[in-house]
């Protein structure tokens, strides 16, 4: 059961009825997706491909700190019927504030701005979590990008602990003005206080008149043609009292606030463009020739034209898209690191073309990647979308280990009888 | 003694003595004044959260220039309609202080039980504005005036001014500049990226971006005389969307 | 002296008549049932805090991955289950209104009207203090939710409350009170009233704005901003609740009429000669 404890004072009685409440009804389930599952896998496999995800722990102690960094690529071949990126924001998917964001960088800009990328382009992020909440939570890094929706990475489960000696969250800042606060309740109480005061004020001012005889004998009084004898000489005095006093509250409060903060700025915005990795895939092209699903065999088949330009000859390790990972065992060792429910070991297998392409050599290559992770990851579900259309990621290896990562998309058709190899 | 003296009685009344008129009328006074918080909990609250949402629910929203411009001019209609009713029918100055009382606490409700009892946030991130000022600026100018006209001039713009006065106070504490690691953000800011919102990026953030410094290098300037003559032509909007609901009061018909 | 003026003078109204019927006027007192709007509004709350409580529960753990088998569990089905619920309560209600409503007006009583008067408000107070529940607490929840969360259906654990649960109770709350004043009182059974219409139609009207909110934010509003233009709709239905600030006045009217015996004449506010109700009412009796 992953239950939330709290370590917070807030609605203290709604957690206590709900954990009476969640124990007379029994453990409900963990959630392992945030909700990217529902999203249509044209989306997810042709916009952004995140690769590289590394999760500095899987365990942080409250006030702990968790680095989540990888790389992520901008498909050149990003689909028409998806608005361009316009401004992309590095976020988190987790369930809520369960941890605060304490550093972040993309493409070696600040994470605290918003970033316009470039197609066809790779990028590096990095992002800094401190553990607030104890429990256990998916932790996916996330792109926010504008008029697509979020784009989720992977996600792995990581637990914040309560230590006993250091279970209370704080989040010191220092301003620039030399002060050190604690950004979990700065200025709570100045807020609560400045409002009751005019809490005080209006209420004041309802009382007066709710005393009254109110709505009926007032009405009585305005139909028979009374209503100019309603509103008194007292009335107005009292008006002119809580007139007064509201001005003397609104134009003190504005002098003690910029006499206790002489120093303020205005909000800060920050919207630059994120500066790219250097290309690294120019020395292989792919040409994508046809792409099946079969679907009784849970697989996607894959032809395709590879030219090596390089100097290496190179074997094809991996395919990656939308956070799954096939892997060619022959080329590259399965991540262990990596979230076993994204990663299909052995799960790209090599039907024909030979493993190897030699420099300067153009060959046709026909691969599988098999694996029920295509359902369960609801990938598969895109014969019932407008958009069947398939892409991803194929990394490239020469003997040294040097990668060049690819880049390709293609229509795909559905095989609901035999394998595409029987065509070929 | 109004003319109805002298028309035949409908029916037998159902109060026998004075007192009793006055026991009946008190108590539909009291349901209804309690009926109306709740309902104006509702009315304003549900109108106020999807105009100025955003600008009330979070710190690095409440800036310069947005929030206290459309937050005082929004929200004006729903109070200057409610208003009419009470000051043409009723003689009551209370429309103003009234609704923005019922939102306060519905906003207040809302942000402790709901963003900090169930979404984590803490709560000096997701604090309400206070719109009480202004209702009560309003409800005194009519008070004193006992005119539509001269609330609408004095107390419509004082409505749109005084809501900086009384709500810039609020968030002067969370405009203290920090040190972002390289990047000048203010703690609102920092509140902003710290505290993660899965759902709402900082590109949505609809806050001052300007590019030109008028009126005194100051965009608050700028921002007041707008709220305030915008408040003004809005009390217009509202005072007639009012007049027109008095008007339904005899509106019967006999077919749906 | 004015303020005792008036008064004073609404207290005269009532002298001179004739010695009532009523041995026992001691409900007079507290002639809008508090019983009624105790009772109501305390299920309402309870129902409300009862779902509250199951978000708290269930939603993080839950609730954030409409694909998994533990949100059909947990979610789906309480969705199903609160369908059911609705449909149940809305024919209870409604059912238990109709069937029991009296078919003659010729010998109805004032006091009986006030008492039935009385209960009318009852319940308005009841529907309003479902309308907070969904216009105002469930409705800012739903920003809670969906900004911290990434949209994966129509079916939140924060819309299954809000759209089809809390936004039903007020429809059926508000049509119970309509058909209530409808069978029981002479002129809200001769006539409709049009801002009594209003108030009850309107808030309906937003469960309609919901469908057109799901089908915008499937495909072109992927974000959360609360001040959206695609929200605009629910705005423009909250104003219908004013229809209630119509009903008002016509409650007024009304009340003054039953409890003095008297028309109201709208001197002061350039009305009509007399309250057209007092004509058209008659038809029923």
């Amino acid at each position: 059961m992953e239950h939330r404890k709290r370590a917070m004072s807030a609605g203290g009685m709604i957690a206590a009825l709900a954990a009476v409440i969640g124990a007379i009804l029994g453990a409900a389930g963990s959630a392992a997706a945030h909700g990217e599952r529902a999203q249509e896998p044209s989306l997810r496999m042709l916009t952004v491909q995140f690769y590289d995800t590394k999760w500095s722990t899987d365990k942080v102690p409250v006030n702990g700190e968790i680095t989540v960094s990888g790389r992520f690529h901008v498909m050149k071949n990003w689909p028409l019927e998806i608005y361009e990126p316009g401004l992309a924001y590095l976020n988190v998917a987790v369930p809520g504030p369960v941890f605060v964001r304490v550093a972040s960088s993309i493409g070696e800009v600040n994470g605290f701005a918003s970033v316009k990328l470039e197609l066809g382009q790779e990028y590096e992020y990095k992002l800094v979590l401190k553990g607030r909440l104890p429990g256990r939570y998916h932790v996916h890094p996330m792109l926010d990008v504008q008029d697509v929706g979020p784009i989720v990475g992977p996600g792995k489960w990581v637990t914040v602990e309560a230590a006993p000696a250091q279970a209370r969250f704080v989040d010191p800042v220092t301003t620039l003005t030399g002060h050190t606060v604690d950004l979990a309740s700065y200025g709570l109480g100045w807020v609560i206080k400045y409002h009751l005061v005019w809490l005080a004020l209006g209420l004041a001012w309802l009382v007066y008149w709710i005393r009254k005889p109110m709505l009926m004998p007032r009405y009585e009084a305005v139909q028979s043609g009374e209503a100019d004898q309603l509103i008194t000489r007292g009335d107005r005095l009292a008006a002119l009292v809580v007139l007064g006093a509201s001005l003397m509250v609104a134009f003190g409060g504005l002098a003690i606030a910029d006499s206790m903060f002489p120093l303020t700025i205005p909000l800060q915005s920050d919207w630059t463009r994120a500066k790219p990795l250097p290309e690294s895939s120019a020395e292989i092209s792919v040409e994508p020739l046809a792409a099946t699903y079969l679907v009784p065999g849970r697989s996607m088949q894959f032809k395709l034209l590879v030219t090596n330009n390089s100097h290496e000859a190179v074997k094809l390790g991996e395919f990656t898209t939308a956070n799954l990972r096939f892997i060619n065992s022959a080329v590259e060792a399965a991540d262990s690191a990596y979230p076993a429910e994204l990663i299909a070991p052995g799960g790209l297998v090599i039907k024909a073309g030979g493993d190897e392409i030699a420099p300067g050599q153009t060959k046709e290559v026909y691969f599988e990647a098999t694996s029920p992770i295509w359902e369960t990851d609801r990938l598969a579900s895109l014969v019932r979308d407008p958009t069947n259309r398939v892409g991803g990621l194929l990394m490239f290896y020469d003997s040294a280990g040097k990668r060049s990562v690819v880049e390709f998309s293609h229509e795909i058709i559905p095989t609901f009888t035999g394998p595409l190899a029987n065509a070929y | 003694m109004a003319a109805g003296g002298q028309l035949p009685l409908r029916r037998e009344p159902a109060a026998s003595t004075a007192e009793e008129v006055q026991e009946i009328y008190r108590w539909f006074d009291l349901v209804i004044a309690v009926l109306l918080v709740f309902l104006f909990m509702a009315l304003y609250h549900i109108y106020t959260m999807l105009t100025v949402g955003d600008w009330d629910f979070w710190t690095d929203w409440k800036d310069n220039r947005w929030w206290i411009t459309l937050t005082p001019f929004l929200e004006m209609p729903m109070p200057a309609a409610a208003l009419y009713i009470f000051w043409s029918r009723f003689r009551l100055p209370i429309a103003g202080t009234l609704l923005a009382v019922s939102l306060v606490l519905a906003t207040w409700l809302n942000r402790y039980v709901n963003m900090h009892g169930w979404a984590y946030f803490p709560l000096n991130f997701v604090w309400p504005a206070t719109l009480i000022p202004c209702g009560i600026v309003l409800d005194c100018t009519l008070a004193l005036t006992q005119s539509y006209l001269l609330t609408g001039i004095v107390g419509g713009f004082a409505w749109g001014i005084i809501f900086y006065l009384a709500n810039w106070p609020l968030i002067t504490p969370f405009l203290q500049p920090t040190d972002l690691h390289g990047v000048m953000a203010s703690l609102a800011d920092l509140q902003g990226y710290h505290y993660i919102r899965t759902g709402t990026p900082e590109y949505l953030r609809i806050i001052n971006r300007g590019t030109l410094r008028t009126f005194g290098q100051e965009p608050v300037y700028l921002s007041l005389a707008l709220a305030g003559f915008a408040s003004v032509l809005t009390y217009g909007i509202g005072l007639f969307i009012g007049w027109a609901f008095t008007k339904t009061q005899f509106a019967w018909f006999k077919r749906v | 002296m004015e303020t005792i003026s008036f008064v004073e003078r609404a207290s005269r109204l009532g002298q001179g008549s004739s010695e009532s019927a009523l041995s026992d006027r001691q409900w007079l007192r507290r002639w809008i049932d508090p019983k009624v709007i105790v009772v109501g509004s305390g299920v309402v709350a309870l129902v409300m805090i009862a779902c509250r409580v199951y978000q708290q529960v269930y939603a993080w753990t839950a609730g954030i991955d409409s694909t998994s088998p533990e949100f059909q569990a947990y979610w789906m089905r309480l969705l199903y289950a609160l369908f059911a619920i609705e449909a149940i309560a809305a024919a209870a209600s409604w059912g238990a209104v109709w069937m029991t409503r009296p078919r003659d007006f010729s010998k109805l009583t004032t006091a009986e009207e006030l008492r039935r008067f009385g209960r009318f408000v009852a319940i308005i107070f009841c529907y309003v203090f479902a309308v907070f529940w969904a216009g105002s607490f469930f409705a800012e929840q739903d920003a809670s939710w969906h900004q911290t969360v990434v949209r994966d259906t129509s079916f939140t654990p924060s819309h299954i409350i809000l759209f089809y649960f809390s936004f039903p109770v007020y429809i059926i709350l508000g049509i119970t009170a309509y058909l209530y004043g409808m069978t029981r009182l002479p002129r809200f059974a001769a006539r409709h009233s049009l801002p009594w219409v209003i108030a009850v139609a309107g808030p309906f009207m937003l469960l309609p704005v919901v469908a057109y909110n799901e089908w915008a934010h499937s495909f072109w509003i992927l974000e959360e901003r609360f001040t959206a233009p695609v929200h605009y709709w629910f705005t423009f239905f909250a104003w219908s609740g004013f229809g209630l600030g119509g009903l008002l006045l016509q409650a007024c009217d009304y009340l003054y009429e039953l409890v003095t015996g008297k028309p109201q004449t709208f001197v002061g506010t350039g009305g009509p000669k007399e309250d057209p109700a007092l004509e058209f009412e008659r038809e029923v009796a």
